[in-house]
């Protein structure tokens, strides 16, 4: 994958939702970083079809997004087969005045900030311990809908065993 | 770590090593972060302390080692609770519904054993979910159509034993009135089949 630093852990893919454009400024910011990037419109049976399945029979591969949390389910269900693991989980207030809403840059923000800890050095703990955290952690229960950034990668013990 | 119920920790940790004798290791879930895995996501009763919670995962990749398993389930009266892929989630999830039973995986046996577009048949093993099952048909150009549910991810056999419909068929029959056999292994861990399948020297079966 282009935009890569030696020793990065490489994400497969980088997941954005076409219907939330902080989700889009994401998946743009990703691309230029030089990750591959994969639309989806909520549903992720496409991703899942046509990409996901295919590469994770091939070995680990781990992926970040920024997405609603129905698709973070699906695609964490998914992905337990190919024992992988939630390992970074976030969800961000979008109300106005919500802490994330204060930068109108955040989603690009967020995906340089993924690109810099996506590490083999576990800056993301990946392996083990909790999951780092990241700021505006504040859950909304009102419109719009909230969104999560996250991200699956294999764990350390789960490498030993792919289906 | 649970322990299943009414089993005393010597048999539980004897129970244990016959599994990863089974399996490997490897294939023997023990930890509360995989245990975690089989939580039901729905559970009206998550997080409470009577939520349904499974002790241990096993998953075999063949019919043998689930005869083994369920062998020694049985020796030790260890309550098992099979799932497919454990996504059929309309009908149910992964969780047992007994509190510390073992968790019998079967998503390792996912292959499609045949798919016959003469007569319409196929013969798939539990783990082989409806993508799966399309995959295998597009892949090889086959003039078949699945009568597919909602639940894409949801294993065919998995469907079928929960009576599922899908939207092209629903009208006329549930799956598990359209399947024409099966092959079960018993409590005593022996191998039955059912239908024509179940005949000496059956050329019906694979």
């Amino acid at each position: 994958m282009a935009g890569q630093r030696p020793g990065r852990r490489p994400l497969y893919g980088v997941i954005f939702d076409h219907r939330y454009q902080e989700s889009v400024a994401f998946g743009a910011e990703a691309e230029a970083l030089g990750y591959q990037i994969h639309g989806i419109g909520g549903d992720i049976t496409d991703l899942w079809y046509k990409h996901l399945s295919v590469r994770w029979k091939t070995g680990p591969a781990a992926i970040a997004g920024l997405t609603d949390e129905p698709a973070l389910f699906c695609l964490e269900r998914l992905a337990w087969d190919y024992q992988m693991r939630v390992v970074y989980h976030a969800a961000h207030d979008r109300r106005p005045g919500g802490a994330v809403t204060a930068s109108r840059n955040w989603p690009r923000e967020l995906a340089r900030t993924f690109a810099n800890h996506t590490s083999d050095a576990d800056a993301l703990r990946i392996g083990g311990g909790p999951p780092f955290v990241m700021g505006s952690t504040a859950v909304s229960d009102g419109d719009p809908e909230p969104l999560v950034s996250w991200i699956i990668a294999p764990r350390a013990r789960a490498q030993q065993n792919l289906v | 770590m649970a322990i299943p119920p009414g089993v005393n920790t010597r048999d539980w940790a004897a129970a244990l090593k016959q599994f990863e004798d089974a399996v490997g290791s490897q294939w023997v879930f023990t930890s509360n972060e995989d245990i975690a895995l089989y939580r039901d996501a729905y559970s009206v009763l998550w997080g409470e302390p009577e939520e349904r919670l499974a002790s241990a995962a096993v998953a075999p990749d063949t019919v043998e080692q689930v005869q083994r398993i369920v062998r020694t389930a049985n020796t030790y009266k260890i309550p098992l609770y099979p799932i497919a892929t454990g996504r059929d989630l309309g009908y149910g999830g992964s969780a047992p519904v007994l509190s510390g039973s073992v968790v019998l995986d079967l998503k390792r046996m996912n292959r499609v054993v045949e798919v016959d577009e003469t007569r319409h048949f196929a013969i798939v093993e539990p783990g082989v979910a409806y993508f799966d099952l399309y995959r295998y048909i597009q892949e090889r150009k086959l003039k078949v159509w699945i009568d597919c549910p909602d639940p894409g991810w949801g294993s065919v056999i998995g469907n079928a034993l929960d009576h599922g419909v899908g939207y092209t068929y629903g009208a006329y029959r549930d799956h598990f009135a359209a399947h024409c056999g099966m092959e079960v292994v018993l409590p005593s861990g022996d191998l039955v089949r059912t239908g024509m399948g179940a005949m000496p020297n059956a050329s019906t079966w694979g």
